[in-house]
C-alpha cells in the first residue's frame, strides 16, 4: 500500500459499501482514512488526502453541503469521487476537468478502485517517466499516470529486455504529456527488436513540442516509421489521432455512450485516422508474440465487459493475464476522464 | 379534487356579446351567469355576488359607472373586481378612480380569446379573500393594480408603438438583400416597393385608419330580404363579432343551421351542419353567371330568368333550380356549388362590417343536404392570405433571416383542411427540418419574398409558429421513439436502445427492417428521429427525399450514419434533407442534440 491517503466522509455511507470502499482502496493501494462525526481517523501527522470519496443518495442532484465544504475550504481543491445511489446513463461521469467524478450502480470494487486510481495516479512529465510503477517477476511492468482530463496505462511482457541492455530498446509503451492537457502514448510494434527508447522519447517530444498538427505527425512518422503505433489526444482540437502503420495492430475506441460501444480505430487507408474525441473514451493499443488480447476477443465484447470498469480495471487485467504469459507482448490504454 | 368553477356574470344588453361571453368563456371552463340591464345585474351580483363582473359602459335602464357606484356601496359586492366593456373610443379609466373595484377596461369588439385571456389575467390577480379574510370594502385592493392594455388610448399607443417598429424593420431590407448576396431579389423589394414616398403615406395613413376602426359604433341590425321561419337566436354586427369568430364559435358548438349575412351588396347564407360549413351561397345570380364555367348557352330565357329569380328571393344557386328543371346535369352540382361556395364564403369574410343572424335548424334545405360540400374555413383563409401583397404586415410575421419555425400542435391532423400549393409545401418540408428563414430561401430556390410569404400564411392559418414563441404551446415530442435502418453488424442498436431507455424522459427504439419498410413504419409510429445507416448499400439519398416528401412525416430528424467518413457524398447528403452525418463510432449526445431540438 502507498502513501497515499484518501478521505472516506461516512455521512450517509451504508455499511455495505463501506466495506466495498475498504476493499477497493486496497486494491488501488491507497489508505483510507474514514471521516465521521467525530473527525477523520487520522492521528500521524498532517493528513493530505488526495481524494474525497462520499455516497450521494438517490435522487440528490447537488453535493451534499458538508462534502462541499470538506473539499473546497478544509481541503483546498480537493477532488471528489461521488458514489451514486442509482444507475447513470453512464456509469461513471466525470465534471469540472475531473474534479467531481460520478460512479453510479452498481457498485462494484473494482470500479471504485479505478475511479480511485485514475484520480490519484501521479501526474505525467512531457518526457513520460513518472508516475506508478509496478515491476512484477518475469520481466512485467505496468504504468499508470494521469492529467487533468486523462489517464493512462501501460504495460507491458519483455523476458528479452535484460539482453538487450541499458541503452537498448524496450517494449514498455511510453505515454508523454502533451501540451498542458493532451496526452501522447507510443506503442512499439516489433517484438523481437523494439523501437529504442531514445527514438519514443524523440518522437513523443516531437508531439509535446507544440507544433502544428501536421508537422507532429510528419516529425512522428519520420521518426518510428512502421516501429511504432501511437494514440494522441490534443485537447485543443478535442480530436483523437491514431497512427497505425500496420494494418494487423489491434488499435479500438470503446465508450458506453458511443454508438457501436466498442470500434477498431487501426486506420485502413494510409496509417492516419483521427475521430472526435469525448469524455468516457477508452482507447487500448495491444500487440505482442502473441497479443494479449486476440482480434476475436476484441470482436465478441469480452474486452469491453471488463472495459466497462474503465481502463485501470482493464489495466488490472491485462496484468493478470500477461503475469501467466509465455511470449512478448505491450499495451497502452488511455482513458478520458 | 376539482375546485367549482369560477363565476363570471355578464351584463351587456347586446344578445350577441351575451352570447360570444357565453361561448368562449364557458369553453374556458367558467360558470356563466348573464344580466341584460343594469338593475339585473346588481340583484345577480349582491344575491351571490361572482367572482368577476363584466359590465357593459351603456346598458338601456342605467350607465354602467352607476352599476359600478351600486355594487361598491354594498358591502356584499364591494370586493367583486369589475372589468368595463365599453365600444367608446375615450379612455374611461378617469371616471373609475373613486371606484377601485373598476379594474381593468376592454375596448368592443374584442375576440373570444381576449375577453378569455383577459378574465384569467384579473382572476389571477384578484384573489377573492374568505369571508372571514375578506378586508373591509374600503381597503379593495384593486386600486392597487396596473391597468392592462385594453383601453383604446392603449391600443393607440400600441398601433403606433407597432408602426414605428415596422419602420425601423423597412430599414433592415438593404441589409438583408446583402447577406443574401447580389442575386438576391430582397433589394428589389427595397428598392422598388417599400419606397420613403409609400412608407410616408403608409404610415401616416395607418394610425387614423386604426383608430377609426377600433372607435366606431356598430350599425343596428337590418333585415335583409332573405329570410326564414323562426326567430333568430344570435344577431349581431361582425365588426362586434367578426365572421371568423362567429364560425369558430359555432364550429366549437357543433352547431346546425344558418348565418345569414347583410352587406349592402348582396345577402350572404352559410349553412352548417354540426359545426361545418357545408354550403355558402348569396343573392346575386349575376355574379354566379359570371364566374361560371358550366355552359349555360341555349337554355330556354324563360327557365334561366326563373332559375335567378329563385336565388335572389332565397339565395337558392340558380345552378340548382335549373338542375330540378333538368336544364342542367346533376351530376357534376356538388362540385360546382362548392367552387362557388368557396368564392362566396371569402366575399363574406373579406366584406366590411354587416349584421348578421343564426337561426338553429334541425333541418337544411333539400339542395343543401343533396348537393352541400364542407368546406373550410382554414382552407378560405388561407386562400385570402394568398393574395396580401402588402409587405408590411407578411414581415410584421417573419422579421428575421434567422427565424426558426416549427410545426404547430396536431400539424398532421389540420393539414387535412387545406390544399396547398407546391410552393407552400416546399416550404413547409423545410420548416419541418428545422431550418433558419435563410436556409429555406437558400434550399427551396424559391425567392425570398415567396419564402415570406409562405411562411407568414402558414403561420397565420395556424400551421406552423416561431419556435421562439411556439413554446409551451408545443406538446414535448417525448413520447415519439426513435427509428433506425441499420444491418447492424457491429451492434448499434441494442445499447441505442439502453442510452434511449436510460433518458430523464425515456423513448423506445424501433426497427425498420427494409428499405422499403421506411414509410410505413414511418408513417405508423412518427418517430422524433431516424438514424439511416448510409454505408449498406441501399438508396439513403431516395430514402431521404422519400421522407421529405411525405408531409406528415417530413418533420422528422434525419440522421445519416456512415461507417467511415463520407467526402463528398456528405454535402449531398445534406442537401438530401440530412439534418446530420455522423461517422461511427458516433455518440450518443449527438442523438441527444436531435432529441432536444
Amino acid at each position: 500500500m502507498s502513501d497515499e491517503r484518501v478521505l472516506v466522509a461516512t455521512a450517509r455511507l451504508d455499511e455495505p459499501t463501506r466495506r466495498l470502499v475498504t476493499e477497493a482502496c486496497e486494491h488501488a493501494r491507497v489508505r483510507p482514512v474514514f471521516l465521521g462525526a467525530a473527525g477523520p481517523e487520522w492521528t500521524n501527522g498532517p493528513l493530505n488526502p488526495t481524494l474525497l470519496i462520499a455516497a450521494l443518495p438517490s435522487g440528490s442532484r447537488t453535493v451534499p453541503e458538508d462534502i462541499a465544504i470538506l473539499a473546497t475550504e478544509a481541503y483546498q481543491a480537493l477532488p471528489i469521487l461521488l458514489l451514486c445511489g442509482e444507475p447513470l446513463v453512464r456509469n461513471s461521469v466525470s465534471l469540472q476537468g475531473g474534479r467531481l467524478t460520478l460512479l453510479g450502480q452498481p457498485l462494484t470494487r473494482e470500479k471504485i478502485s479505478a475511479r480511485i486510481r485514475t484520480a490519484v495516479a501521479s501526474s505525467a512529465s512531457p518526457a513520460g517517466d513518472s508516475g506508478r510503477t509496478a515491476i512484477h517477476e518475469g520481466g512485467l511492468r505496468a504504468r499508470e499516470m494521469r492529467g487533468r482530463e486523462w489517464w493512462a496505462g501501460v504495460i507491458a511482457r519483455d523476458p528479452a529486455r535484460g539482453d538487450r541492455g541499458p541503452e537498448g530498446s524496450d517494449l514498455l509503451p511510453a505515454v508523454c504529456k502533451l501540451g498542458r492537457h493532451g496526452v501522447a502514448g507510443l506503442v512499439p510494434l516489433d517484438m523481437k527488436s523494439p523501437i529504442l527508447a531514445t527514438g519514443m522519447q524523440e518522437a513523443a517530444l516531437a508531439l509535446a513540442s507544440g507544433q502544428p498538427g501536421e508537422r507532429s505527425a510528419a516529425t512522428l512518422e519520420a521518426t518510428v516509421g512502421t516501429t511504432a503505433a501511437a494514440a494522441w489526444f490534443s485537447p485543443a482540437t478535442g480530436q483523437w489521432s491514431f497512427y497505425s502503420p500496420r494494418p494487423d495492430t489491434e488499435l479500438w475506441v470503446y465508450s458506453p455512450l458511443r454508438l457501436p460501444t466498442a470500434w477498431r480505430a487501426t486506420a485502413t487507408e494510409g496509417a492516419w485516422r483521427t475521430m472526435p474525441a469525448a469524455s468516457g473514451d477508452v482507447v487500448v493499443v495491444a500487440v505482442g508474440e502473441p497479443a494479449p488480447y486476440s482480434a476475436a476477443e476484441f470482436r465478441s465484447g469480452e474486452v469491453w465487459k471488463v472495459a466497462e470498469g474503465g481502463g485501470p480495471a482493464l489495466l488490472d487485467h491485462l496484468e493478470a493475464r500477461l503475469a501467466s504469459w509465455n511470449g512478448s507482448g505491450a499495451a497502452l490504454i488511455v482513458e478520458l476522464r | 379534487m376539482t375546485s367549482a368553477p369560477r363565476r363570471i356574470l355578464a351584463v351587456d344588453d347586446s344578445l350577441t356579446i351575451r352570447k360570444l361571453l357565453e361561448m368562449a368563456l364557458g369553453r374556458a371552463g367558467y360558470a356563466l351567469e348573464l344580466a341584460s340591464t343594469g338593475q339585473e345585474g346588481i340583484a345577480r351580483a349582491v344575491r351571490n355576488p361572482p367572482d368577476l363582473v363584466l359590465l357593459d359602459y351603456v346598458l338601456p335602464d342605467m350607465k354602467g359607472l352607476a352599476v359600478a357606484a351600486a355594487l361598491w356601496g354594498d358591502e356584499r359586492a364591494a370586493a367583486v373586481p369589475i372589468v368595463l366593456m365599453s365600444a367608446k373610443s375615450d379612455d374611461l379609466r378617469p371616471l373609475f378612480r373613486e371606484l377601485p373595484s373598476v379594474v381593468e377596461f376592454v375596448g368592443k369588439p374584442f375576440t373570444p380569446s381576449e375577453i378569455t385571456f383577459l378574465v384569467a389575467d384579473v382572476l389571477a390577480r384578484v384573489q377573492k379573500p374568505s369571508a372571514k379574510e375578506a378586508p373591509p370594502p374600503a381597503e379593495a385592493p384593486a386600486a392597487a393594480l396596473p391597468p392592462s392594455g385594453f383601453s383604446f388610448a392603449q391600443k393607440e399607443a400600441a398601433a403606433k408603438a407597432m408602426f414605428t417598429h415596422l419602420r425601423d424593420r423597412f430599414a433592415r431590407i438593404p441589409e438583408w438583400a446583402r447577406a443574401l448576396g447580389e442575386s438576391a431579389p430582397a433589394p428589389y423589394f427595397a428598392r422598388k416597393i417599400l419606397t420613403p414616398d409609400l412608407l410616408e403615406n403608409l404610415l401616416g395613413a395607418l394610425v387614423p385608419t386604426v383608430k377609426e376602426a377600433l372607435g366606431g359604433e356598430p350599425a343596428p341590425a337590418a333585415r335583409g330580404p332573405l329570410g326564414g321561419p323562426g326567430s333568430p337566436v344570435l344577431q349581431g354586427q361582425t365588426s362586434l363579432l367578426p365572421l371568423p369568430h362567429l364560425l369558430r364559435e359555432l364550429q366549437a358548438a357543433g352547431r346546425t343551421g344558418r348565418i345569414r349575412l347583410e352587406h349592402p351588396s348582396r345577402t350572404t347564407l352559410l349553412f352548417l351542419r354540426r359545426g361545418r360549413i357545408v354550403l355558402a351561397t348569396h343573392d346575386d345570380p349575376e355574379e354566379y353567371l359570371r364566374q361560371s364555367t358550366e355552359d349555360l348557352h341555349g337554355l330556354p330565357p324563360a327557365d334561366l330568368e326563373k332559375a335567378k329569380a329563385e336565388q335572389r328571393a332565397s339565395g337558392k344557386p340558380l345552378f340548382v333550380a335549373l338542375a330540378e328543371a333538368s336544364r342542367l346535369a346533376g351530376d357534376s352540382l356538388g362540385a360546382v356549388l362548392y367552387q362557388h361556395g368557396k368564392r362566396a364564403l371569402l366575399a363574406a369574410i373579406e366584406a366590411g362590417p354587416g349584421a348578421f343572424d343564426w337561426q338553429d335548424a334541425k333541418e337544411l334545405p333539400g339542395y343543401v343536404e343533396s348537393h352541400g360540400r364542407p368546406l373550410s374555413l382554414d382552407q378560405i383563409q388561407l386562400e385570402r392570405l394568398r393574395a396580401v401583397d402588402d409587405w408590411a404586415q407578411v414581415e410584421l410575421h417573419v422579421d428575421s433571416l434567422d427565424l426558426v419555425f416549427r410545426r404547430a400542435p396536431g400539424f398532421a391532423e389540420l393539414l387535412a383542411s387545406f390544399e396547398l400549393t407546391d410552393n407552400e409545401r416546399r416550404v413547409l418540408t423545410l420548416v419541418g427540418n428545422r431550418n433558419s428563414v435563410r436556409q429555406i430561401i437558400e434550399r427551396s430556390a424559391l425567392t425570398p419574398f415567396e419564402v415570406f410569404h409562405c411562411l407568414f400564411r402558414l403561420g397565420e392559418v395556424g400551421l406552423i409558429a416561431r419556435r421562439d414563441d411556439a413554446g409551451a404551446a408545443v406538446p414535448r415530442q417525448d413520447g415519439r421513439p426513435v427509428a433506425i435502418l441499420e444491418p447492424d453488424r457491429e451492434g448499434v442498436k441494442e445499447p441505442l436502445a439502453r442510452l434511449l431507455s436510460r433518458r430523464g424522459r425515456p423513448v423506445s427504439l424501433v426497427e425498420v427492417p427494409t428499405p422499403d419498410d421506411l414509410i410505413p413504419v414511418c408513417l405508423r409510429e412518427r418517430p422524433q428521429v431516424l438514424v439511416l445507416n448510409v454505408s449498406s448499400g441501399f438508396d439513403a439519398l431516395a430514402a431521404a427525399q422519400r421522407v421529405r416528401s411525405t408531409l406528415e412525416i417530413s418533420d422528422i430528424a434525419l440522421v445519416a450514419v456512415a461507417d467511415r467518413e463520407p467526402g463528398r457524398l456528405a454535402d449531398e447528403l445534406s442537401r438530401a434533407g440530412f439534418d446530420a452525418v455522423l461517422v461511427k463510432p458516433f455518440l450518443f449526445t449527438d442523438i441527444e442534440r436531435l432529441l432536444a431540438a
